[in-house]
């Protein structure tokens, strides 16, 4: 499964794995992973990303909306390419990216 | 008597302090002569033996002596007017050559200016709003600007088609259920045509009294039938809208898509070159301040060596002094050759004279080779000695 997503067992965080190609095939995935689950922390981990384009930025431009600004999104383990696209696209400003 | 002989030795020491000692010995021979002579005409009443005198003025090399040194005087003022206008001419060569250096190196520092100036201007023109001026500063933030600008339009594509892509979904799960509620219609179809089959056997049984009822049943049966067929038209007009949405979300999906590797990469080589322009204009400014300082060092060493040729006053002053002692040394020469020309020397004393000989034999000759280009030396007069 390209998207796996983990509760932590006292269920405050929520961590999203992405393998293989962030983009457009996943979108409907992607999206369930977060609406399931409302009113916690997310992590989305890309130790397994190997790329991404412009749709993944769509994506999570998405998340943040339907989960609104005051929703804690955290980004890690980005690759350099994947952490360049994200700091030129200016995502450090809505996303904490480490 | 004494004074004088005095005042010989003196001028004799000062002469002894140059590079005149030839003439400083010669002198001082004279010196020892001119004193005996006058000791011994001097004594000549009190002491009885009269002893064999011979005139000084009957010696030929003493007359030669004194010829000899009255021409070297000459000479050595002419060497040494000759040495003052050197270092005069050479003087004036080096202040004029500084002078040349020192103008040289202002203009220097006016080129390092204005090539400050240049930097600075084209540094500044990212604020001006002159057309005419596109520095490679300006066009390369221009280019990334927009590299910048085309970066959000992207992402901003994309955060709509995937808002319109879930919109989508959405649509998709209500034509989903639209399909389970169209297969309960098909079920209740099916059940009310199963009654009215039950109706018409109900009907048959009741034989002459059922045959309204059966004519009902038949009708509720065509009814359930007709609704069947009806909601298989739903069916197949839902799955077709269903299979037009899929399409229309790839085709979303494909405008969301869009590789940004290739703005990405645009973006920071249009960066680094930003960079590397600042950090060449920043080397350019500190190697002319570098270039301005060693400039102050070299006017600074340009004044130094200016004040340095003020030494020329020093050395006119020495040889204006020099001047005189010579001066000074020609009319104690002039004085003793009139005084030998009536002084007498004993026989016993000649040895004197062949040591003046030897001298002016010994001592000459070096110093006329020591310096041959000097036109004023008459060498031809010194090799008769």
């Amino acid at each position: 499964m390209p998207v796996e997503s983990t509760l932590s067992s006292d269920g405050k965080t929520l961590t999203i794995n992405i393998s293989g190609r962030f983009d457009f095939e996943i979108v409907q995935e992607f999206r369930n992973a977060y609406a399931e689950h409302k009113d916690v922390d997310y992590i989305i981990d890309m130790r397994a990303t190997e790329h991404m384009d412009s749709s993944a930025l769509g994506m999570l431009l998405n998340m943040r909306k339907s989960l609104g600004d005051s929703a804690k999104v955290s980004i890690i383990n980005c690759r350099p390419q994947i952490k360049k696209i994200l700091t030129i696209s200016r995502f450090d400003k809505k996303f904490d990216i480490e | 008597m004494l004074s004088v002989i005095v005042g010989l030795i003196a001028a004799t020491v000062i002469l002894l302090s140059e590079n005149i000692a030839i003439e400083a010995s010669a002198l001082a021979v004279f010196a020892v002569i001119a004193l005996v002579s006058l000791r011994m005409s001097s004594n000549k009443n009190d002491i009885e033996p009269q002893p064999i005198e011979i005139p000084l003025c009957e010696q030929p090399n003493i007359q030669k002596a004194f010829r000899e040194n009255e021409s070297s005087y000459e000479s050595m003022t002419k060497r040494i007017h000759s040495l003052d206008s050197a270092i005069r001419n050479s003087t004036q060569t080096l202040s004029s050559s500084f002078s040349g250096l020192g103008s040289t190196s202002n203009q220097t520092n006016h080129l390092i200016n204005e090539v400050m100036a240049l930097v600075a201007s084209s540094q500044s023109a990212k604020t001006d709003n002159d057309e005419e001026h596109i520095s490679v500063e300006k066009f390369a933030s221009e280019v990334g600007d927009i590299l910048g600008q085309y970066v959000a339009l992207l992402v901003d594509v994309s955060e709509k088609s995937v808002q319109a892509v879930h919109f989508i979904g959405d649509m998709v799960n209500e034509l989903d259920q639209m399909f389970a509620l169209l297969v309960d219609i098909r079920t209740i179809a099916e059940q009310t045509n199963l009654l009215a089959l039950n109706a018409a056997i109900e009907a048959a049984r009741a034989g002459e009294a059922g045959r309204g009822f059966a004519v009902v049943a038949d009708e509720v049966r065509k009814l359930s039938q007709d609704t069947d067929s009806l909601s298989d038209q739903i069916r197949v007009r839902a799955e077709k809208t269903k299979s037009t949405v899929t399409e229309v979300r790839g085709i979303v999906g494909a405008i969301a898509s869009m590789d940004l590797n290739n703005a990405i990469n645009a973006k920071g080589h249009v960066d680094s070159m930003l960079q590397g322009l600042e950090e060449m204009n920043s080397s350019i400014s500190s190697t002319m301040d570098q270039l301005n300082s060693l400039n102050t060092e070299v006017n600074h060493h340009v004044s130094t060596a200016v004040q340095a040729l003020q030494f020329e006053d020093i050395t006119t002053q020495v040889i204006a002094d020099i001047s005189k002692n010579i001066h000074v040394l020609d009319a104690v020469n002039n004085q003793l050759g009139k005084i030998c020309e009536t002084a007498k020397i004993k026989e016993d004393d000649s040895h004197l004279i062949e040591r003046l000989n030897e001298i002016l034999m010994v001592e000459r000759r070096p110093h006329s080779h020591e310096e041959p280009n000097r036109a004023s030396h008459n060498e031809g007069e010194i090799d008769l000695f």
